[in-house]
């Protein structure tokens, strides 16, 4: 060991600190940075050499850098995101529809509905009055005008769902395009070198992964070059540098579906935004939209089922109040198709929805939609007529198995919602067949109905029935909400956690800096003492 | 735990914004006065109200529907009073013509009032309101009785909801009030008429007890209207003091109480004011001051 070794102990010592003070600064610069690791030289005693009685170092080696980062917390991360996003679209979709139901500001139907029953009241007190008969009309009209408007509201609203899900479906493709060519980068630069060298790029990928996770639920795993697979519903998304591309399309139902290499995996997705998507649709049109439209249906129904009994001023009966309700129907088929569906007995009509479901070419069952329990069954002869519950529906063409027909009396309930009668001597105020003008008891029966329990609306009335639409929405916005809230909290949490890992402390990089000056000053210093050891010899 | 700037700043910023949410919650419920702005805020509160609402509106249709039957009722019953003093007339000229010192000219005077209080009758027994026969039943398009006393209507009840489960005709039939044994006042008057014409002592004496009968008849049709009345008078306290009652309970689910949400609020503004003090103190420590 001569005198010049310590000119190398001191050059050691100088690069070491300047190598740390390097990283420190990085730290430093990248305190606000996103999804940044902090990063930390890593010193190691210089391979020692023998002396006399042991080994002594032969200074400092500044041999990697090292990234602060905890895998598991970065999983934890993904999944409390994929949670989020779909909390997130359910609030959402959620927090619109109840504006549309908004009883605490007045807004919806309420108010509508008990002026139309109130204006029956107002008929049965003067009911060969033409302004008590007038009103009516306009009431009925105002009812209608608000029960299409709350409708429209709710369709946008899921039009706009359907327009999000494509959107989302295009933020995934340039989401995954970014994260493969983020894997070849990756993998180039640590070729040959220690793993997650690349960490810049490591973090750049860790932010795009989080940021899938919170459009989608998908799963995934790093191979040995570093590189990640991510596959949704079973099929591969992401492969090293190769990606798949998510496509969306319009289904006759309006419905924006997800394909991945041609195949619809739409009902794969629970979670990230486009699950929460996918969810609040059907919740929407399963619940709100569908317990609104057969409140309309009823009400449509039971009013004209008593009126066209009744006789106007005129003497006129067998009239409509509103329009009757028509039957709709959608075709799931590529052969056959629905060519008439009508309401042949409508007070046998339950106001629920059908579906006919072929199990072969020549064998049907209608089911109903909801609970899907079997109404009929038959042999399919083309242009026969299948009836049920005081449907009728023809099917022509030729259907084959698992084709499948929508039968509704709802779907257009809203839509078709109209008064019949223009000419208010036409209103049937009276029961008996005579010219009875001051008979209002047919106008008490359908004034009465506001108090009447409903079959089809498992016997509750009208304003119950919408009371429970109300709840519902209530109930369900108030734990999405919540959900999202608690999610929040969560994400938050995790995002503490992986900080307290990963992030940069200003304090902790400047008490560094000031360790690896020193440091620096050190080992300067021992250069000095070197130099003037040196100059002391040559001067003997 | 290590605890970076980050965490102090995202921690705080939280803080801040969930405070701020707090308060603009609290100042929208002071300047709309009402507890809740939509359903999910208290669902059970917002079904209760809907409720209340519900009754509410019913109660004050039930009011107008009783409006109704009272004016048609009170109409009624004026007419029936003026029927009852046209009776008491033709009674003391019953009276005065059964007096045997009447001669033939002087009854034949009294028959003349006789034929303008029958007249009379006839148009009372034809009285209109609003524009409808009130005495016809339900053909009130119809006058109650043609020029020969006879009667056009029917006997249809025009009966009105006034509460949830009771109703009141607000009519009553022509036929039934204005006729007594067996006839009709017009067709008494116009028979005390005839016989004070043909100067028929007897049946005059016969119009004494026709038009007795018919008072009487009259008095239990008044009273009748009467109980009506009282009924509909009752039920309107009962009513209104059901709407009291339920105005109150749908208040106390919907109205925001003004003194709590003012204490919340000055609450929520105070634990703001601490975070932003101790906010900006934490955030201005750093080492980096004390390294000189």
């Amino acid at each position: 060991m001569s005198l010049l070794g310590l000119f190398d102990i001191g050059k050691s010592a100088i690069f070491a600190s300047q190598q740390a003070m390097n990283v420190v600064s990085n730290n430093i610069a990248n305190v606000n940075t996103p999804g940044y690791s902090r990063h930390e030289a890593i010193l190691e005693v210089a391979t020692p050499v023998r002396i006399k009685g042991g080994y002594l170092g032969r200074g400092v080696n500044s041999s990697g850098i090292r990234r602060h980062y905890d895998k598991f917390l970065h999983l934890q991360i993904i999944g409390q995101n994929q949670s989020y996003g779909r909390s997130y679209s359910l609030d959402q979709g959620l927090s619109n529809i109840e504006q549309v139901f908004n009883e605490a500001q007045n807004l919806g139907l309420a108010n509508y509905l008990r002026d139309y029953f109130n204006a029956w009241q107002d008929v049965t007190t003067n009911p060969e009055g033409q302004p008590e008969r007038t009103a009516l009309l306009q009431k009925a009209n105002s009812l209608i005008q608000t029960a299409q408007q709350m409708e429209s509201s709710i369709l946008d609203t899921l039009k706009y769902i359907n327009n999000d899900i494509a959107n989302v479906t295009t933020e995934i493709n340039s989401t995954t395009t970014q994260i493969a060519d983020l894997n070849v980068k990756i993998a180039q630069l640590e070729a040959g070198l220690s793993n997650e060298s690349a960490s810049f790029l490591r973090d750049e990928r860790d932010r795009q992964l989080n940021k899938l996770a919170e459009l989608i639920d998908y799963s995934w795993f790093e191979d040995s070059s570093g590189q990640v697979s991510v596959f949704v519903g079973g099929k591969i998304l992401i492969e090293s540098a190769y990606t798949f591309t998510l496509t969306s399309q319009l289904d006759i139902d309006g419905h924006s579906n997800v394909y991945l290499d041609g195949e619809n995996i739409t009902t794969s997705f629970s979670n990230g935004k486009l699950g929460g998507y996918i969810a609040v649709r059907s919740d929407i049109e399963d619940t709100p939209l569908h317990d609104l439209r057969k409140l309309v249906a009823s009400i449509i129904q039971e009013t004209n089922i008593l009126h066209s009994t009744g006789y106007g001023l005129d003497s006129s009966t067998g009239n409509d109040f509103y329009d009757a309700l028509q039957v709709s129907s959608t075709d799931y088929s590529a052969a056959a198709y629905v060519s008439s569906s009508v309401v042949t007995d409508r007070s046998a009509l339950t106001l629920d929805e059908y579906t006919i479901a072929f199990s072969d070419s020549s064998n049907y069952e209608v089911r109903n939609r909801r609970t899907g329990i079997p109404v009929t069954s038959g042999v399919y002869t083309a242009g026969g007529n299948i009836d049920f519950q005081g449907i009728r529906v023809v099917i022509d063409g030729a259907p084959v198995a698992n084709d499948s027909f929508l039968v509704s009396p709802l779907t257009k309930a809203i839509t078709n919602f109209n008064v019949a009668i223009t000419d208010t001597n036409k209103v049937a105020a009276a029961s008996a067949s005579a010219n009875l003008p001051g008979d209002n008891t047919m106008a008490a029966s359908i004034a009465g109905l506001a108090q009447a329990n409903i079959s089809n609306l498992d016997n509750a009335t009208f304003e119950d029935h919408y009371e429970g639409i109300v709840s519902n929405i209530g109930i369900m916005t108030k734990a999405a909400e919540d959900s999202l809230n608690y999610d929040d909290n969560l994400r938050f949490e995790l995002e503490r956690k992986r900080d307290a890992v990963s992030g940069v402390s200003l304090d902790e990089e400047a008490a560094n800096l000031i360790r690896f000056q020193r440091m620096y000053e050190a080992g300067a210093r021992l250069l000095q003492v070197t130099d003037e050891l040196l100059e002391t010899i040559i001067n003997l | 735990m290590r605890i970076t700037a980050f965490t102090i700043f995202n921690g705080l910023t939280r803080s801040l914004n969930e405070n701020l949410k707090i308060l603009g919650k609290l100042s929208g419920r002071l300047s709309s006065g009402k507890k809740l702005s939509k359903p999910s805020d208290d669902v059970s509160s917002m079904g209760r109200s809907m409720d209340y609402k519900v009754t509410l509106n019913e109660i004050e249709q039930y009011r107008r529907n009783i409006a109704e039957v009272e004016s048609h009722i009170s109409i009624a019953d004026s007419t029936m009073s003026s029927v009852t003093n046209s009776l008491i007339r033709a009674r003391e000229l019953a009276v005065q013509a059964s007096s045997s010192t009447q001669s033939a000219t002087s009854r034949a005077a009294i028959a003349e009032e006789i034929e303008n209080l029958r007249d009379e009758m006839l148009n009372l027994a034809n009285t209109k309101f609003r524009n409808r026969y009130i005495f016809s039943g339900f053909q009130t398009d119809t006058a109650a009785f043609d020029s020969g006393f006879n009667y056009q209507g029917d006997a249809g009840q025009i009966s009105v909801k006034i509460d949830r489960n009771a109703t009141m005709d607000l009519n009553i039939v022509g036929s039934a009030t204005f006729s007594v044994n067996g006839a009709t006042f017009m067709e008494h008057l116009d028979d005390f008429y005839s016989a004070l014409m043909a100067n028929d002592e007897s049946a005059i004496q016969d119009a004494i007890t026709n038009v007795d009968n018919a008072l009487d008849h009259t008095a239990n049709v008044r009273a009748d209207l009467g109980s009506r009345l009282t009924y509909v008078d009752d039920l309107k306290l009962n009513l209104d003091n059901r709407d009291f009652t339920l105005k109150t309970l749908l208040s106390n689910v919907e109205d925001d109480d003004i003194a709590e949400t003012a204490s919340e609020i000055a609450k929520t503004e105070l634990a703001l004011e601490s975070l932003r003090q101790s906010g900006s103190r934490i955030l201005q420590q750093s080492l980096l001051d004390f390294l000189r």
